[in-house]
């Protein structure tokens, strides 16, 4: 393995103002060098395309010009005085001179006053930007002196876990507060008191009591050590950095790890990213600390049984006992008798080995991945409609959506870098329709207002999508001209003639979905008339018995409308794990080869026999759902878990348990000893994301590098771990680096033909499909065409699901994630992110806990048909009366205790967010009993 | 595998494809349950269906009947 | 029969008891059976003589002053109903000499209607301007504008005829009209009295300047130290409604224009424009870097005319006189009247509407009759705080921009602050670094940091610590500040404490040659 070797790329300087798009260009003269720059760039960033660094503290070119250090202050020809470089545009024929010994003398005076009210020793290690800029522009002797009126008596803010602010260092240029309200989007820091008393408040509160949500904006914008990382404060400043990816959710930030030796110090978000472009979430910037956490398992362990005690073992003997293990199974109970189940956590490269160990070396299909709980209803209908399962716009798209339709999802929490960038524009005017039974934060948020909020009964997708493309069919809002040149006239009447049926409209379904007939013809108009409407969605959609048929109901509507094949437009997953995307496109559904190509497509079967030398199965293999099922029933006997706590995750656990413990081998690579590890046989260690060389492909089908920050703690790639099994088994398979994989992948799948690591490197990210056709990637998918050719219409009948509520069970419970929280919480609650949600809390409305006798803060006990769990109540107007809400990033709290064996019919992606519950008060109990019990 | 699981499944299948007729119903699940489901899966249901009164749907039933040998 | 006597409302009037000799006169002309109609006219502006009591005799309003409530009995003994004589009478209030010989345009109607009584503004005048501009094109309002040389009141003189054009110009459906209420400056109260005494010539002023410009909405952004003008304001603005004049159908053109006032919270920078545009948002007010300039991207980023209380006071008398009737008036490049106003140690303190030109000493010694004290003027403040500080030998100053530009001074909003010559020079200019420390915005470097190191130098210097090195840094902060800040309020903190330093080092410790040097 090759560590740290990041590849050369272009360092980008701080251009101090953001670039101006725009054709019509402006050519003036700075410093005697003529430069040529969009018309309304600031001066400051002219000089910068010149190469000329004017000096300057409060610009920074992620914030809009701000203009309050003056330290950017330059003369022009032909003017009066000495105007800010950052607020100033550029004039056509303007002459500029960034230094003079007028404006040197200005800066020194400012950098004087600054530094009367500074602390001299906050500059360790080039931290503090104020002293640098002392030192360029030669100030050297402060004759104010300290002993004036200052703020270096003022106390520490330390309250959030992961940075403090230290009042004394501040320089007020405000540059966190814009982070917050231009970046972020939160609005949570503000300038409180006026003249020499403005200081940087938390909106009069500290940090941690504040409305902030640690994404590090702020701290990122800081010019001195004011706002500083924690681990910084303790490691001190980082002296090398390695770009690499977040391992957390499905938006896929680029961060620089910066380290100190071969410590971690901090992660900060890249600028270059194309997801991020400079932003980070509370997950991604702070909560690593998991990845050393004293937890982690870092020797691998077998036991005879799991009422055995772990034995550690070498590398060795665990290959060994695994591959001898499966090897026996199949003897004894056929070929079919042992699976793989790939992480969506992992690499491409690792997840590309364990299906390839699966379909080669154990020689059948028997391969899923945890995308089959979560957007597997996602690959089948978009796949079915626009030729493709993925998503169809980048990130940066949204910039020019005019009407964001948001559907099942909750991006503040679950996705809080793309909601930025989509708060961005809402904040510019595009218009907000919400679909969830919840009052997401988005529904009311700082400077943003839903136009309509749509707040539908969990299970009643289908009824509303129809309802809406009702409302645009019946009302002549189709685009014709789209329809007609771009999809299938035959499929598009069949659809057209079904949705105008009148048992789709509005009025129709407003029983189903209990949302007032006017709101959805208000919304469907607001979306089928804008310039450009983007449909973004989430769990909420797919988690549902017609999850597949509601990923179609949308394709349906956005073609309906014109509203697919350029920027603004689109239907696009929010994917809930880094490599969801990823782990689907990598063949790990049991009938598709990687690339989404059916097993039973001889040629692509020939390709893949070819090149792996092994017979491959025609017929699909089991999904997870029916290698549970297949466990219990006795013919499904051998299971290897790739980073996936399905004994947490996995619907209906006691029915999961059972299986698990049915089964006679059970390989569990994890870096934590999971619930699931629990009934496991063989326990692989994993890697964190900082050893691990790969890809993570994220939401918007771009293909990031993960590079390693730190040699394995488990002293083996996880990628090896799998080729060594299956070389064990008898099928050899094995290579020399990461790189090698990657190649593979490019050699038998099409649209990653033109991906490499060095394409990768250089490139910075790539964007399937990337090949020949487009060999610098696809950010926007079916431009001129669809990618089966014309679009394809899918009627959608709607089905209620029987999760139905009854007198049993009168309360529907849907589920969802939380900021600080990330799926189980096996990598968050191992990090001071258990600061903001200790524990999994039930959301009910006030009648449904008064008709109980439940306040707010008891226990509660929440049972479904199929278990009881315990947690604690919280009463809250989010949730209309008759729907309980909750997270299930603990263990304790057990959500999916209570969670169905429901599933989609196209995919069996489970039924999370509908099940019919009851709830009544509770005594205070030991979660982890009653957890035992469970 | 619980034949109760497989036919709940099997009719669900059958169920959201109330928009066809009858015949392309029947076609759409037979193509469903070739392309995804596993053989096993398929052989444990037609046994079932041969067996008698096994609570499939009549277009689930019918699509079952079609299926290839598995 | 009737009388009708006028009492001022007039808040420089009620602080000196202008409601209780209210109370008192209809008390006491109930008691004697005199039949009397009160009318609480806005001040005349001879703040000496408040409360100043008229009674209107055979058409002329005879004037006494100043009066108070225990004055009341002895005055109607004397004859008061009748304009007899008594030892506060002034005798008929248009002949007297201070009224007489002003120019008054903007306050033309100040003092002498009811500030709320639209029949009355009508009859004295009111509304001819709205109603030719209503039947004017937009272009036409903003030419006559334009022409009439009418230049901002509030303290930079900027054309108010290019800002409009630049608004109209602007492209967009939504724009805005504001008006800048928020009188900071020291000295200066004649915003406060146009909206107090007569509000409906503002209300016209801002209803013209939307339909010149396509606005359809205007806010007052209002000090909160106003609480009378605000509650006379709205009820101004209540009864134009009822008119038919604010609303969705300006006087029956079709045309929409409605006004909303908003208060201020106390900061001195809101009347700075920009900060006054973020407060209007419901915002911290802090300033704006410029450009972008208001008039391009202002209230909620929209085009936005912002123009003081004066400027827009000014503009009905444009449009119902004509343009030339305001271009003949004023000086050089300052054309049109402005309203003065003497405050400090002055005799007869108060507003004086003149041509721009009036030397400074007509206002200060003829009007004002010079120091309340008696004793010799030493310094004159025109301008605000943030004015220099002019000294006796400049008296013959015209009141002028430019010339006063040439000076080292501005004519600002107006107001005029005369000490005499018991003031500390030092302490004052102390005080003009204090007064900036405590209302800077806080936003640019030099204003938020050095108006507090200005304080700590002058004292060190006052002090006799390092006289030299404090004076060198002194006139070092003073550069950084005039040259580095973001707005006037640290620009022009330096003018009135280098004026004090050169023309009074004395008061320093200093000599003129260690100054000049």
């Amino acid at each position: 393995m090759t560590l740290l070797h990041e590849p050369a790329r272009r360092v980008l300087s701080d251009m101090g103002t953001p670039a101006v798009p725009g054709e019509s260009t402006v050519e003036v003269e700075i410093d005697g060098l003529a430069v040529t720059v969009p018309e309304g760039t600031s001066i400051m960033r002219a000089a910068a395309e010149a190469g000329i660094d004017v000096p300057k503290l409060c610009a920074t070119d992620t914030l809009k010009s701000f203009g309050s250090c003056r330290v950017c202050l330059v003369e022009i020809e032909g003017r009066p005085g000495a105007p800010a470089s950052c607020t100033t545009p550029v004039a056509p024929g303007m002459k500029v001179a960034t230094s003079s010994p007028k404006v040197d003398r200005l800066r020194r005076g400012i950098i004087e006053l600054y530094l009367s009210d500074h602390p001299a020793d906050s500059c360790a290690d080039g931290a503090c930007e104020l002293h640098a800029m002392a030192e360029t522009v030669g100030l050297t002797d402060v004759r104010y002196g300290q002993q004036g009126h200052n703020h270096l008596n003022i106390e520490v803010d330390a309250s959030n876990p992961y940075f403090s602010f230290d009042p004394k260092a501040c320089i007020v240029c405000s540059r966190c507060v814009r982070a917050c309200d231009e970046v972020q989007g939160t609005f949570a820091l503000t300038v409180e008191g006026r003249g020499f008393e403005s200081l940087i408040s938390a909106s009069g509160t500290s940090f941690m009591e504040s409305e902030c949500v640690s994404c590090g904006a702020c701290v990122q914008a800081c010019p001195t050590t004011a706002l500083q990382e924690k681990s910084v404060i303790e490691l001190g400043m980082p002296t090398r950095t390695v770009k690499t990816t977040c391992a957390y959710c499905g938006v896929g930030c680029s961060f620089d790890a910066e380290m100190r030796g071969d410590e971690l110090v901090r992660m900060t978000p890249s600028k270059e990213g194309g997801a991020n472009e400079g932003h980070s979430c509370v997950k991604g910037r702070f909560a690593w600390g998991y990845a050393t956490h004293r937890e982690r398992i870092t020797v691998p362990m077998v036991r005879e049984s799991i009422t055995d005690e772990w034995r550690e073992v070498s590398w060795d003997e665990a290959i060994a006992f695994t591959a001898q293990r499966f090897t026996t199974l199949q003897e004894q109970y056929g070929p079919d008798s042992i699976g793989g189940i790939t992480s969506s956590r992992c690499t491409n490269e690792e997840v590309f080995v364990v299906q390839k160990m699966v379909r080669a070396a154990f020689g059948n299909n028997n391969v899923d991945t945890c995308a089959r709980v979560c957007h597997s209803p996602t690959g089948y209908g978009l796949k079915q409609t626009f030729g493709t399962s993925a998503g169809t716009q980048d990130f940066k798209s949204v910039e020019d959506a005019d009407v964001i339709l948001l559907i099942g999802a909750n991006p503040t929490d679950a996705h809080p870098v793309f909601a930025s960038r989509m708060k961005k524009r809402l904040r510019q005017g595009a218009q907000l329709v919400v679909v969830d039974p919840r009052r997401i934060d988005l529904v009311r948020t700082p400077h943003i207002e839903a136009a309509h909020h749509l707040p539908l009964l969990p299970g009643t997708n289908v009824a509303m999508v129809n309802a809406l493309a009702h409302v645009v069919v019946s009302e002549g809002l189709v685009d014709r001209e789209f329809v007609a040149s771009r999809c299938e006239d035959e499929s598009f009447a069949a659809w057209e003639s079904f949705i105008a049926r009148p048992e789709n409209s509005p009025e129709a379904m407003e029983s189903a979905t209990g949302v007032a007939a006017s709101e959805i013809r208000a919304a469907a108009r607001l979306y089928a008339t804008a310039p450009n409407a983007a449909i973004y969605y989430g769990l909420g959609v797919t988690e549902h018995s017609q999850g597949s048929t509601m990923v179609m109901g949308m394709a349906n509507l956005a073609m309906a409308t014109g509203n697919i094949g350029r920027n603004g437009v689109g239907v696009n997953p929010l994917r809930g794990q880094n490599n969801v995307q990823g782990s689907c496109d990598m063949g790990s559904f049991p009938h598709e080869f990687s690339g989404y190509r059916h097993v039973s497509d001889d040629t692509v079967r020939v390709l893949f026999e070819d090149a792996w030398g092994r017979e491959m199965r025609a017929e699909p293999g089991l999904r997870i759902p029916n290698m549970f099922d297949a466990a219990v029933a006795g013919t499904f006997r051998g299971l290897f878990v790739q980073g996936e706590d399905v004994a947490q995750s996995d619907p209906n656990i006691t029915h999961v348990t059972a299986a698990l413990t049915a089964l006679d081998t059970l390989v569990v690579q994890d870096l934590f000893l999971n619930e699931t590890a629990k009934f496991a046989h063989v326990f692989l260690p994993g890697t964190s994301f900082l050893e691990k060389d790969g890809t993570f492909t994220n939401a918007e089908r771009r293909i990031n590098r993960v590079r390693p920050v730190m040699a394995p703690k488990t002293g083996k790639d996880e990628w090896q771990v799998a080729c060594d099994i299956a070389t064990a088994m008898g099928y050899p398979m094995g290579y020399d680096e990461a790189s090698q994989i990657m190649d593979e992948i490019a050699q038998v799948t099409p649209t990653f033909s033109g991906v490499s690591f060095a394409h990768l490197d250089e490139a910075g990210s790539l964007q399937w499909p990337c090949n020949d056709a487009a060999p610098e990637g696809t950010p926007i998918m079916h431009v001129d065409e669809f990618v089966r050719g014309k679009g394809h219409f899918v009627p959608t009948p709607y089905v209620p699901t029987d999760e139905k509520a009854n007198r049993k069970f009168p309360l529907l419970l849907t589920t969802g994630r939380i900021l600080s929280q990330y799926n189980v919480g096996a990598q968050t609650r191992r990090t001071a992110n258990v600061e903001w949600h200790s524990e999994d809390l039930l959301e009910m409305h006030e009648a449904d806990a008064a008709e109980r006798g439940i306040s707010e803060g008891d226990w509660v006990a929440l049972n479904s048909r199929v278990g009881e769990t315990h947690m604690r109540a919280h009463i809250t107007d989010r949730v209309p009366q008759g729907v309980v809400y909750t997270t299930f990033h603990h263990p304790e709290s057990g959500a999916n205790v209570v969670t169905t064996e429901n599933s989609d019919w196209a995919t069996n992606c489970p039924e999370y967010k509908v099940t019919a519950v009851q709830m009544r008060p509770a005594n205070a109990v030991d979660p982890h009993r009653v957890r035992a019990d469970a | 595998m619980s034949v109760k699981d497989l036919v709940r499944m099997a009719n669900q299948i059958a169920v959201n494809q109330a928009h066809l007729s009858d015949d392309d119903a029947v076609a759409l699940v037979a193509q469903h349950l070739t392309m995804f489901w596993a053989p096993a899966l398929r052989r444990d249901l037609q046994v079932a269906a041969e067996s008698g009164d096994t609570g499939l749907n009549a277009v689930a039933l019918r699509a079952v009947r079609q299926l290839q040998p598995a | 029969m009737t009388v009708t006597v006028y009492i001022p409302r007039d808040s420089s009037a009620r602080a000196v008891g202008a409601d209780e000799v209210a109370v008192a006169l209809t008390a006491e002309a109930a008691r004697r059976g005199d039949e009397i109609r009160i009318v609480r006219n806005g001040s005349r502006g001879m703040l000496w003589l408040e409360p100043f009591v008229e009674v209107e005799v055979d058409g002329t309003r005879v004037g006494y002053g100043p009066v108070q409530a225990g004055d009341v009995a002895a005055l109607l003994d004397a004859g008061l109903l009748t304009g007899a004589d008594h030892g506060l009478k002034h005798g008929a209030v248009d002949d007297l000499p201070w009224l007489a010989r002003q120019d008054r345009l903007t306050y033309a109607r100040m003092g002498v209607i009811d500030p709320l009584d639209l029949a009355d503004y009508e009859t004295h005048g009111g509304l001819a301007g709205l109603r030719n501009a209503v039947a004017m094109t937009p272009q036409e309002v903003v030419d006559a504008v334009s022409a009439s040389g009418l230049r901002g009141r509030g303290g930079a003189g900027f054309p108010a005829g290019r800002k409009w054009q630049t608004v109209l110009s602007a492209p967009g459906d939504t724009k805005y009209i504001c008006c800048n209420a928020d009188e900071g400056d020291s000295g200066t109260y004649a915003d406060r009295m146009l909206m107090e005494g007569d509000p409906f010539t503002l209300l016209e002023g801002m209803t013209i300047a939307g339909l010149a410009v396509g606005a359809t909405h205007g806010y007052i952004y209002i000090r909160s130290e106003y609480p009378d003008a605000r509650d006379i304001l709205n009820a101004a603005i209540g009864a134009a409604r009822t008119f038919g004049w604010l609303g969705t159908d300006v006087l029956g053109s079709g045309r929409a224009f409605d006004i909303n006032v908003r208060m201020g919270a106390g900061a001195y920078i809101c009347g700075e424009e920009t900060s006054m545009l973020d407060s209007l948002e419901g915002k911290r007010g802090m300033v704006r870097a410029k450009p972008p300039l208001p008039a391009l991207e202002g209230l909620f980023g929209k085009p936005t005319v912002v123009n003081n209380v004066l400027t827009l006071g000014s503009v009905p008398f444009v449009l119902a006189e004509g343009a030339d009737a305001h271009a003949s008036r004023g000086l050089d490049r300052s054309l049109g009247t402005q309203v003065f106003q003497l405050a400090g140690n002055i005799k007869q303190g108060g507003v004086v509407e003149l041509g721009f030109g009036v030397t400074l000493r007509e206002l200060v010694e003829d009007f004002g009759g010079g120091t309340a004290s008696g004793r010799p003027i030493r310094a004159i403040q025109v301008g605000g705080p943030l004015g220099s500080y002019l000294t006796p030998d400049q008296l013959d100053l015209p009141m002028e921009y430019e010339t006063f530009a040439a000076a080292g001074a501005m004519v600002g909003h107006g107001g005029i602050v005369v000490h005499d010559d018991t003031v500390d020079m030092a302490k004052l200019a102390r005080f003009a670094m204090e007064f900036c420390s405590e209302e800077s915005c806080g936003k640019c470097t030099p204003c938020r940091v050095g108006s507090t190191r200005g304080v700590e130098v002058i004292d060190r210097i006052t002090a006799g610590d390092d006289r030299a090195g404090n004076l060198t840094l002194l006139l070092d902060l003073c550069d950084v500040m005039t040259d580095g800040s973001l707005c006037a309020m640290g620009g022009l903190t330096p003018m009135p404490v280098l004026s004090a330093l050169t023309k009074f080092p004395e008061d320093f410790g200093l000599t003129a040659q260690e100054v000049t040097s």
